[in-house]
């Protein structure tokens, strides 16, 4: 029962603590959306820049991502996107150094020359750094190309991004959500993506509530099981733990110290036991949470001995101490009346 | 000294009286309780030794109250019909559990058990568990633990019943040395009039039984 409870409420806090790192790494100011070009989006004559006006709320980047990859000379794939003149104020930090066409890396050392194939398209890219507000975007090598270069490829659709980074002062990101997801339905036009902080926010405060209220079930689970447990030994010992409390009792021991040496005795084993599979669990949380494909991060101590952990050992220790009860009816009664 | 002032007692609040408006004061020596089966000698000692609680009345033993777990700790001795010694524990752990809880240092201790074990003749038995002994030898091994804190009142229930004369002696002869100090106070419920030549004073309990009701309580309580 501790084993499971311990293991339901870690994976609960490791969602958690997931959304959370994905909510500060995002920026609860910023929102992505991503718009998908279709061929027929295309024939038919459709705007790719009608969301452009964000910019008016902030900082704007907006780029193309062409459904297609780039073979590079260094083994490695690479996305492709496009960029026009359009784009250029959000490319500013990677067009100062003075090449038109570069591959964003995070693994390839700065300023080294690649050569990429995209169909029938060869191009040289020199590789730079992703800035930081960009790593939402560039999870893996990025070739970024003018637009002009890739006339055949654009054709075959491709994903419009728009990142804003708002300004403080701009209308709240739920606001601006809205406004776009009312365009998009409105023309009816492409598919929309959205991605903020704010959505996750609202998924992470599911989670929260979620959590609370398994905490409480399963406190109130693993409270009663123990309870039950220990009360059902309680009672089938009871004739015997009578007998040996009024033998104790006869021989001067008061009915608080054994009350109270029950109570410990019971809350020792209970603890112990615990507090052993807790720590069991998360010495092999990898071995566990990797048997069960889920990703675990690097925190393990703090996931363990939270406020969870702490919710868990109250509700094993308030069932020790209900099952104590029919002990005590034992002490109560007259020595007298037990031994002959 | 020990004093009991208007004690009553019964099992039941619907039950008649047990122990009925009881007086007594018992002085140091060795005190016999007779009477009837079920007219309430055991429920009296019960009561002395504060594993009853009376309803009624006081009782005093030396400025202490009986229930008093200091008292009954250091001061006390009982030995109960049914010996209840500890079934999975040696002679000498039962012994050594009872002197423990009274506080008697370690030395003491294996001094008071070597000499109780040795006075009732059970020197040999100590490592042996209850259950391999005879019911005398395991009627012997209650007093022993009784007397191992040397109390200075030392209730007995029916100590002899069962036992043949020569172990009847042998417990005779211990309550004599116990109470050779001239300070003790030793009170037996018993039938066995081999008990007789060492009594001081003995107790006739069928004239304090209460005239109505009791005959019908005899049937339903033991003691």
């Amino acid at each position: 029962m501790v084993c499971l409870s311990i293991l339901l409420l870690v994976g609960f806090r490791m969602q958690i603590e997931r959304l959370r790192t994905e909510i500060s790494s995002f920026g609860l100011d910023n929102l992505l959306v991503i718009e998908t070009i279709t061929p027929q989006d295309i024939s038919a004559g459709m705007s790719s820049d009608r969301f452009r006006s964000l910019r008016k709320h902030g900082q704007l980047f907006t780029a193309r991502k062409m459904l297609a990859y780039a073979k590079g000379s260094n083994g490695k794939n690479a996305a492709v996107i496009g960029y026009s003149d359009a784009d250029i104020r959000g490319l500013l930090p990677y067009l100062k150094f003075g090449h038109s066409t570069f591959v964003l890396s995070n693994k390839i050392p700065q300023g080294i020359a690649i050569d990429y194939n995209i169909g029938n398209t060869s191009v040289t890219a020199v590789s730079l750094k992703p800035e930081e507000k960009l790593l939402q975007l560039i999870q893996t090598d990025t070739l970024f190309i003018p637009l002009e270069r890739l006339a055949d490829i654009e054709k075959r659709g491709y994903s419009m991004i728009y990142y804003l980074q708002k300004n403080p002062k701009s209308p709240n990101i739920e606001n601006i959500i809205s406004a776009i997801q009312r365009v998009s339905r409105a023309d009816g036009n492409g598919k929309i993506d959205i991605k903020s902080a704010a959505a996750i926010k609202k998924k992470l405060d599911r989670l929260e509530a979620q959590q609370s209220s398994m905490k409480l079930w399963l406190a109130i689970i693993l409270g009663s099981a123990l309870s039950l447990i220990y009360g059902v030994l309680s009672i089938l010992e009871f004739r015997q733990s009578m007998y040996i409390a009024a033998l104790l009792k006869s021989f001067g021991v008061s009915s608080i110290l054994l009350g109270l040496r029950s109570i410990l005795e019971n809350l020792l084993i209970v603890n112990a036991v615990t507090i052993g599979i807790i720590y069991t669990l998360s010495k092999y949380h990898g071995t566990i949470f990797a048997a069960l494909k889920v990703k675990t991060g690097a925190d393990i101590h703090s996931l363990y001995w939270g406020p969870e952990t702490i919710w868990t050992i109250a509700a094993a220790n308030i069932g020790v101490l209900i099952s104590s009860i029919p002990v005590f009816l034992a002490l109560r009664k007259q020595v007298g009346n037990i031994l002959d | 000294m020990l004093s009991c002032s208007n004690i009553y007692y019964r099992y039941a609040r619907r039950n008649p009286w047990i122990l009925e408006d009881f007086s007594h004061e018992f002085s140091p020596g060795i005190h016999l309780i007779k009477g009837f089966s079920g007219c309430g000698k055991s429920t009296l000692l019960r009561v002395i030794g504060g594993y009853l609680k009376q309803q009624k009345g006081k009782i005093n033993i030396q400025g202490y109250r009986s229930n008093n777990t200091k008292f009954k700790r250091k001061d006390l001795g009982f030995v109960f019909q049914q010996l209840n010694l500890l079934p999975l524990a040696s002679i000498k752990r039962n012994l050594n559990l009872a002197a423990a809880l009274a506080g008697i240092p370690n030395k003491q201790r294996s001094a008071n058990i070597n000499k109780y074990l040795t006075l009732l003749g059970l020197a040999e038995f100590k490592k042996r568990l209850p259950k391999s002994m005879s019911g005398g030898q395991q009627q012997r091994a209650s007093i022993a633990r009784a007397l191992i804190k040397e109390p200075k009142i030392l209730l007995l229930d029916e100590p002899t019943s069962g036992l043949d004369d020569l172990n009847t002696e042998v417990i005779i002869n211990v309550l004599k040395e116990f109470i050779s100090d001239g300070n003790r106070t030793v009170i037996i419920c018993t039938h066995d009039s081999r008990l007789d030549k060492v009594a001081h004073d003995i107790l006739d309990f069928n004239r304090f039984l209460p005239m109505e009701g009791h005959l019908e309580a005899l049937a339903g309580t033991a003691g």
